[in-house]
């Protein structure tokens, strides 16, 4: 039965995403055995603002999984890797949940702050979006170690250039210079991409 | 030197969503003008997907699971988009879809805050070429506000104490360092004193982000500065 391979390739991912839209409970739980414990460890790893943080965590979990399963027909595997697109949707749950926690009076939410995301554009060449996906996967995966977990304590954990410097015993321009370069190599230093 | 793009670190953090409101809605603002940021993102969200899935894994309840499927069974199946605020986003996403300028255009970002219209706002005369209007965005940090400044009129020398973004939306305005165009992503900080001058053919509109008050330093204007306190 094909259910019983394991998806490896983002490729493959997609595809089980998109069986989602069809309603396959199976491959949902495929994706939330998955996605789900990862989500966790994300959302632990940033919970600044919630009393407390495995609260959120599951909380943020459930709400994500939720939006998957009501949300995946929405998904276009042309135009993002699975991963990318359950990424945005958890960066989006947790800025809301965080201004809901916050009180803030106004109803900006992460439709505003995001709006990009909710669009279609019709003029968006698919073959050259999933070629920078690739290639920002691998260039990722090619960092030094220490260029990796200095851009994933900034990006995924929401620290500080100082924090990050104080929890890896190193001087603050070392940080800098580790971001830089990651950056450089991830073609997100500006007037670099086209 | 002045910058007219969100450096590569705000960048990052917007991406992240790592950003207080304020920030958050200049950089998305500055977006919808920007191709180039544009597509910053989108490599810094393959990024977001790349972290995802190769991140440690923390243990879920054994509930979690039933939980959420009990929960997708009750809620209604959605069939397309979202239901929230419907008019408000379809007007923009028609509009802008019809192939009209951006430029004419409230940024997506601001339309809840600005749903009838710049006249709309609730605009507070300072001197006769100035208005400022506060935006309730709900930053503890940042005060969010809009300029409009009349069709070559002059904007008094002032200075900074804290950081200052300011985005142009409509029209175009100047100062001793440059010409600023619409979506462009001007940041000023501490030191800097500036006197923003309109063009002279059409009024400018900005939106700005104030970590402190603004000063006036003239002679004459400096007695305003009470009216410019950042309201929170």
């Amino acid at each position: 039965m094909q259910s019983d391979t394991h998806p490896k390739t983002p490729a493959d991912w997609s595809k089980v995403l998109v069986k989602v839209a069809g309603r396959d409970q199976q491959a949902f739980r495929k994706l939330y055995d998955h996605f789900g414990p990862r989500l966790k460890s994300y959302a632990l790893k940033n919970s600044a603002g919630f009393s407390s943080p495995s609260q959120f965590a599951e909380e943020l979990v459930q709400e994500v999984m939720l939006l998957v399963w009501n949300k995946s027909h929405l998904f276009d595997s042309n135009k993002a890797a699975a991963s990318t697109w359950i990424f945005t949707l958890a960066r989006n749950k947790r800025v809301d949940m965080l201004r809901k926690n916050q009180n803030s009076e106004v109803s900006l939410d992460s439709e505003d702050f995001f709006p990009e995301e909710t669009d279609d554009f019709d003029h968006v060449d698919h073959l050259h979006a999933r070629q920078v996906g690739r290639q920002v996967r691998e260039a990722l995966m090619e960092l030094p170690d220490m260029q990796r977990q200095v851009l994933q304590a900034v990006y995924i954990e929401g620290k500080t250039q100082q924090e990050v410097a104080e929890a890896f015993g190193v001087p603050l321009g070392t940080v800098k210079s580790r971001i830089r370069l990651a950056m450089e190599k991830l073609k997100l230093l500006h007037g670099e991409v086209n | 030197m002045t910058r007219l793009h969100p450096n590569e670190q705000e960048l990052m953090a917007y991406a992240a969503g790592n950003l207080s409101a304020g920030k958050l809605l200049c950089i998305a603002t500055h977006i919808e003008y920007c191709e180039q940021c544009r597509a910053d993102i989108k490599r810094l969200a393959d990024m977001g997907g790349s972290f995802l899935e190769t991140a440690e894994t923390a243990p879920l309840s054994e509930d979690l699971f039933e939980r959420i499927m009990s929960k997708a069974a009750s809620l209604p199946e959605i069939k397309s988009g979202d239901q929230t605020a419907p008019s408000v986003a379809e007007t923009a996403t028609c509009r802008r879809a019809a192939g009209q300028p951006l430029k004419s255009l409230i940024p997506r970002p601001l339309m809840k805050l600005i749903p009838d219209g710049y006249d709309a706002l609730p605009w507070k005369r300072l001197g006769k070429s100035l208005r400022i209007t506060y935006l309730p965005v709900g930053d503890s940090q940042y005060e969010v506000s809009m300029q409009r400044i009349a069709p070559g009129g002059k904007v008094f020398e002032h200075g900074h104490r804290g950081e200052e973004v300011t985005i142009v939306l409509k029209g175009s305005f100047s100062d001793h360092e440059g010409c600023y165009q619409p979506g462009d992503f001007v940041v000023r900080n501490t030191e800097d004193q500036h006197e923003p001058v309109a063009s002279s053919d059409t009024e400018c509109i900005c939106l700005s982000l104030l970590s402190e008050p603004i000063r006036f330093t003239g002679p004459l204007t400096r007695l305003m500065n009470p009216f410019l306190q950042v309201n929170k």
